[in-house]
Parts: C-alpha cells; sequence; structure tokens
C-alpha cells in the first residue's frame, strides 16, 4: 500500500494521444510539467504546447508559474493543447 | 493507389480511441460513419459560437483528411460563415480552409481555390512547413485539438469568418 506523499502531485494529463497520470513534485513548473508530458505523449520537442486546466481549457498556464499556485492537487486533471502555426 | 477501406476503418478505430477522453471533457460531440469513413465533430468555442467539422477520410493515410466546416444553422457545407476566423492564415479565407497540411482541401490540386499549389501529399505527415513539426498534428485527434484550441481561447478566436 503506497502512503500519502505531501511532497508529490498525482495528476492525470489529456491529451489528443490519450490520457496518462504522472506524479509531479510539488515545486514542479508548468514548463517541466509540460515537457515532461510533451515527451511522454511522443510528441516533438521543439513545438509549442501549453497546460490548461480541465476546467478552464481557454486559459494556458503560465510557464514559469509552480502547479501547485494554480490550486493543482490530486486528482486535478490539466490538458496539454498546442497552437500549432499558420501557414 | 486505393488504400483499402478497412485499413483506413482501422486508422479511424485507432485515432478517435486515442482522443475519446479529451473529447468528453471539451464537450465534442463525436460521431464517425465507418461506411462513408467520415468523422464529424460538433464542439464549441469559448464564446458559445458552435461548430461543425467534418472530415472524410477516404484514402487516410496516404492522404490527408478532407475538412471541411459544415454551418450549424443552415447546413451549408464550406461556407464562410460556417468557419471560424483566427488571427493568423490557419482559418484561410482562401477555399475557405484550414491551411495545413493535414487539411486536403489546402491544397490547390484538390481545390482550386485553395492557398497551396506548392504541396503535395508524399510528406503531409512528415512536413515542417512554417517551422511545425506537422508530425504532431498527423492523427485525426491532433486535428480536432488544434481547432479546438484555436476557438476556446478568446486570444486566438476572433469570431466566425463572415
Amino acid at each position: 500500500m503506497g502512503h500519502n506523499n505531501d511532497k508529490t502531485l498525482e495528476v492525470k494529463i489529456q491529451s489528443t494521444r490519450g490520457t496518462k497520470d504522472f506524479s509531479f513534485a510539488k515545486t514542479t513548473k508548468v514548463s517541466e510539467a509540460t515537457a515532461q508530458a510533451v515527451s511522454a505523449f511522443g510528441f516533438a520537442q521543439g513545438d509549442k504546447f501549453e497546460l490548461v486546466l480541465a476546467t478552464n481549457p481557454g486559459e494556458p498556464l503560465q510557464p514559469e508559474r509552480p502547479l501547485v499556485s494554480y490550486h493543482v492537487e490530486d486528482g486535478t486533471v490539466l490538458i496539454l493543447t498546442a497552437i500549432g502555426g499558420g501557414v | 493507389m486505393a488504400v483499402d477501406k478497412e485499413v483506413t476503418r482501422q486508422h479511424l478505430r485507432e485515432e478517435i480511441a486515442l482522443v475519446e477522453e479529451l473529447a468528453k471533457t471539451c464537450g465534442w460531440d463525436v460521431t464517425v460513419d465507418y461506411e462513408t469513413l467520415t468523422v464529424t465533430v460538433k464542439m464549441g468555442a469559448h464564446n458559445g459560437d458552435r461548430y461543425i467539422v467534418e472530415m472524410v477520410c477516404d484514402n487516410y493515410k496516404e492522404k490527408p483528411p478532407y475538412i471541411e466546416f459544415i454551418d450549424p444553422d443552415t447546413r451549408a457545407r464550406g461556407i464562410p460563415r460556417a468557419y471560424p476566423r483566427g488571427k493568423d492564415s490557419f482559418f484561410h479565407q482562401a477555399g475557405p480552409c484550414i491551411c495545413a497540411p493535414f487539411s486536403r482541401k489546402a491544397y490547390k490540386s484538390v481545390c482550386p481555390a485553395a492557398p497551396h499549389a506548392d504541396w503535395s501529399f508524399g510528406n503531409w505527415q512528415t512536413s515542417t512547413v512554417n517551422g511545425v513539426s506537422w508530425v504532431d498534428y498527423s492523427k485525426l485527434g491532433d486535428m480536432l485539438g488544434l481547432i479546438y484550441t484555436r476557438i476556446s481561447r478568446a486570444d486566438h478566436y476572433v469570431g466566425r469568418m463572415a
């Protein structure tokens, strides 16, 4: 049986390529979580991806802020989003 | 050479399954017709504007899907009013179309009014035009996600094309 770990955040990240569970240190910044999610879902690292809260998909989380500053806690669902480019 | 319909069906099953949870979270209404190989998705913009996206996937993935917007009120196909308007050329007035390698309608060889005579289907999944790794948008869910991101954000969506 696992112990409740006050130092980590257990969250789900949904993307266009499925949903995965992630465990982040509470000090993790949005940018770090985004990079881990991009890698885990197999997307190219060079493109611009952003995380949004599932409860507020219209507002990307600011990369330099820690996840906890958005009240992200165990069970929070995030969405990995991208803009692509205008061609 | 035509793609076997059952091969295309398998791509549709797999790719739609990948985006199923996200679709539910975002409130998309997804319908797949495995006979006509057509995916139809109803989704809403951040201000409540409704959009219907149709993806016709014959010969997918040799060819990208033919993506069209359908007016939610009149069911007219491909008219400017059916399209979103953004701040760049992704939703392109020429066509009108989604201007991306994954959008068959953006190719002038398919649609004479389309913006791109310089694109060919051969590398639609691996193109890097505009410095974008379009391989990240080579599955149906990726394409839908891109459309939704652009209409769900007030900093990108400015209303209907007409």
